[in-house]
């Protein structure tokens, strides 16, 4: 899919000669590439734009809003019960999940070893599931 | 004492999850559960749902490694009381995997979760295409086409998937749905 880099002069040509489903399908590859990128301020005005727009639906729109939630949380905001786990890597609490992520793609083991890197990752994504879990059940 | 009647479980379960959010409101949940669980120790929703909720909560004057230990044994009993059912085996495996960083453990569990799980989607897409042959209008039939495709795909071993994915498909050809 040509927008799914992402790339604003890219996309233009095709998207004139696509239908209005189509087209909602690649302003949606596009706001995931954004996503993945971390370029969230972006993502998050092309989300807006789109959800008013009717290209893309409300419930996508959260979903999306949501995991930008989720690579912005700093290992310091999650529960603090699960900031007591024993070998909790402190030095990381300024870091997002984000931050984090690329730090262990790039193999960048300067401020944490690469254990310590995995803990957070799963740390910062253990409570959106059971957050997650809790919340169907009220339903 | 007497044994608490289905309905009076259910309804103290429903009065447990409700609330939530911020943390007095959890610590509010957690009393709930545990007075249920004094009840009944071995109702699988509540062992596995406090075992979630003390995840989140932050009791005061308990330690956390003795929290910790208490939600081990909670998820360990609703692994075993439910007879190892997928959604308990995976919750074990996430709470080893992130507060134990046992990973080894954890993906075995994981792999446990997976093949119970799947034997479920295996018997309920079966059920799910014999009621749709049944029911044998256009559309129950081209939805069961579709969801045979996926199911011949994912288990191309089951032989109660092949038998009645070749039902859909026999009596979608016999009613001009598809080219013999």
């Amino acid at each position: 899919m040509a927008c799914a880099r992402g790339d604003e002069g890219a996309c233009g040509a095709d998207e004139a000669e696509e239908g209005t489903r189509s087209k909602g399908g690649t302003v949606s590859a596009r706001i995931w590439a954004l996503i993945a990128k971390g370029q969230f301020a972006e993502a998050q005005a092309l989300i807006a734009e789109s959800a008013a727009a009717g290209l893309i639906g409300q419930e996508q729109a959260t979903r999306m809003m949501e995991r930008i939630t989720l690579l912005t949380t700093r290992l310091g905001d999650i529960a603090a019960r699960l900031q007591r786990v024993a070998n909790f890597p402190s030095q990381l609490k300024n870091h997002t999940l984000f931050e984090i992520k690329q730090m262990l793609e790039r193999r960048d083991y300067s401020l944490a070893t690469h254990a310590q890197l995995k803990m957070a990752e799963k740390l910062i994504e253990r409570p959106e599931r059971l957050m997650e879990k809790a919340s169907t059940l009220q339903h | 004492m007497t044994h608490p009647t289905v309905e009076e479980l259910l309804q103290k379960l429903q009065a447990a999850r409700q609330g939530g959010g911020a943390e007095p409101f959890r610590l509010e949940q957690v009393r709930r559960y545990r007075e249920l669980l004094a009840e009944c120790p071995t109702f699988t929703p509540a062992l596995l749902e406090l075992g979630r909720l003390l995840q989140l909560t932050d009791e005061p004057g308990v330690d956390a490694e003795e929290a910790f230990v208490e939600i081990q044994k909670l998820l360990e009993k609703a692994v075993q009381v439910s007879a190892r059912e997928a959604s308990t085996v995976v919750e074990l495996g996430y709470f080893l995997d992130t507060i134990h960083n046992a990973s080894e453990k954890a993906t075995k569990l994981y792999e446990e979760g997976a093949a119970k799980a799947l034997e479920t989607l295996e018997d309920a897409w079966a059920g799910l295409l014999r009621s749709w042959v049944h029911e044998r209008t256009k559309e129950s039939l081209e939805k069961a086409l579709r969801l045979g495709e996926l199911a011949e795909k994912l288990f191309p071993d089951s032989g109660r998937i092949q038998g009645v994915v070749h039902d859909v498909r026999s009596t979608a050809v016999h009613d001009g749905l598809l080219k013999p």
